[in-house]
């Protein structure tokens, strides 16, 4: 049997380097094809997969439990990939440094907000809302719901309006608009248990486009 | 796949949010860098989205893409490699890597394919 992540973790901060061993070969293969997709040079994703597993070894003593470590592996790879494709001039905004719209906000020139809050309270509020939602996936997962699950991911993660995702999935666009309601609805039902006010997330707000 | 977009895809601002985090595949980020380039309207689009990330403004998108909410396990790309997985549950995670464009996900199935190979 597989041992799991977090059990690995523990192994890790305590020197057990077959531990490591056994992470390194767990993950270093998925992180590898995501680098190679995107570098376009097997030298140089070697190089990234490196740094982030070195990343993750610097960082292992002070992980926080609730981490999962994809997660963290992959967000860490992608600022990895972002910094080698901006050295090499070949990052996507990179070209278009001369468009005045994007070169006074891509250098930061947009100038500090009235309300930045701090990094670490947007994490918190992130990850609350990164929690409610995967309870939410597990159920619909659980009971088989995926065309529910496939209207909810149209909607957040690809910001498709009602009607775009009726007709992509071939259903009653009224039932979509139902379960885009019911959905808002229980988010912020669950936001709230976990004191978080649903307010803090925009796309919550509106019951509709 | 089952299902089938019936014209071109929109490009919508949680597109952006997910290719400016680089959470996409390899196609849908170049078909976004394509459309960016022939329209400024878009670029005006990603240039609000860099301010408003300055502001320090939430994204569902890139909450639910960066926590991957959704993301089948690695056993379940496995089975779904394998053609063992229901139907319900294997159009699923089809609609998952090509409509949703999972770049990690598509990162697990490449590294089983070529563990499989092997």
């Amino acid at each position: 049997m597989q041992i799991s992540d977090k059990l690995l973790l523990e192994r890790i901060r305590q020197g057990d380097s077959e531990a490591w061993t056994q992470l390194v070969a767990r993950y270093q293969g998925r992180l590898l094809a995501s680098a190679r997709r995107r570098l376009r040079d097997p030298n140089l994703a070697q190089d990234v997969v490196q740094e982030t597993l070195l990343a993750l070894h610097q960082a292992a003593p002070h992980l926080q439990h609730s981490w999962d470590l994809q997660t963290f592996l992959f967000s860490v790879l992608r600022n990895k990939i972002i910094d080698q494709l901006r050295k090499q001039g070949r990052h996507p905004l990179q070209q278009w440094a001369d468009d005045p719209q994007l070169a006074s906000v891509a250098s930061g020139g947009a100038g500090p907000s009235t309300w930045f809050r701090h990094q670490e309270r947007r994490d918190l509020e992130a990850r609350t809302l990164a929690e409610v939602l995967q309870q939410l996936v597990s159920e619909w997962k659980g009971h088989g719901d995926y065309e529910r699950l496939k209207v909810v991911e149209l909607m957040f993660v690809k910001g498709w309006p009602n009607r775009q995702v009726a007709a992509f999935l071939k259903i009653d666009p009224q039932r979509v608009a139902n379960i885009r309601f019911a959905v808002l609805e229980r988010i912020r039902s669950l936001l709230r248990k976990r004191q978080l006010s649903p307010d803090v997330f925009p796309e919550l707000q509106s019951a509709d486009t | 796949m089952s299902d089938t977009v019936s014209s071109v895809p929109l490009i919508t601002p949680q597109d952006l949010e997910a290719f400016l985090d680089e959470t996409l595949t390899e196609e849908e980020l170049a078909r976004i860098e394509s459309a960016l380039r022939e329209q400024p309207t878009l670029r005006r689009e990603l240039a609000r989205i860099l301010e408003r990330r300055d502001q320090g403004e939430h994204s569902v998108a890139a909450i639910w893409r960066r926590f991957q909410v959704s993301c089948p396990s690695r056993e379940e790309l496995a089975l779904f490699l394998a053609k063992k997985l229901p139907r319900p549950q294997a159009d699923y995670i089809r609609f998952h890597l090509e409509v949703i464009a999972c770049a990690i996900c598509q990162a697990n199935l490449d590294d089983l394919q070529s563990a499989q190979a092997q």
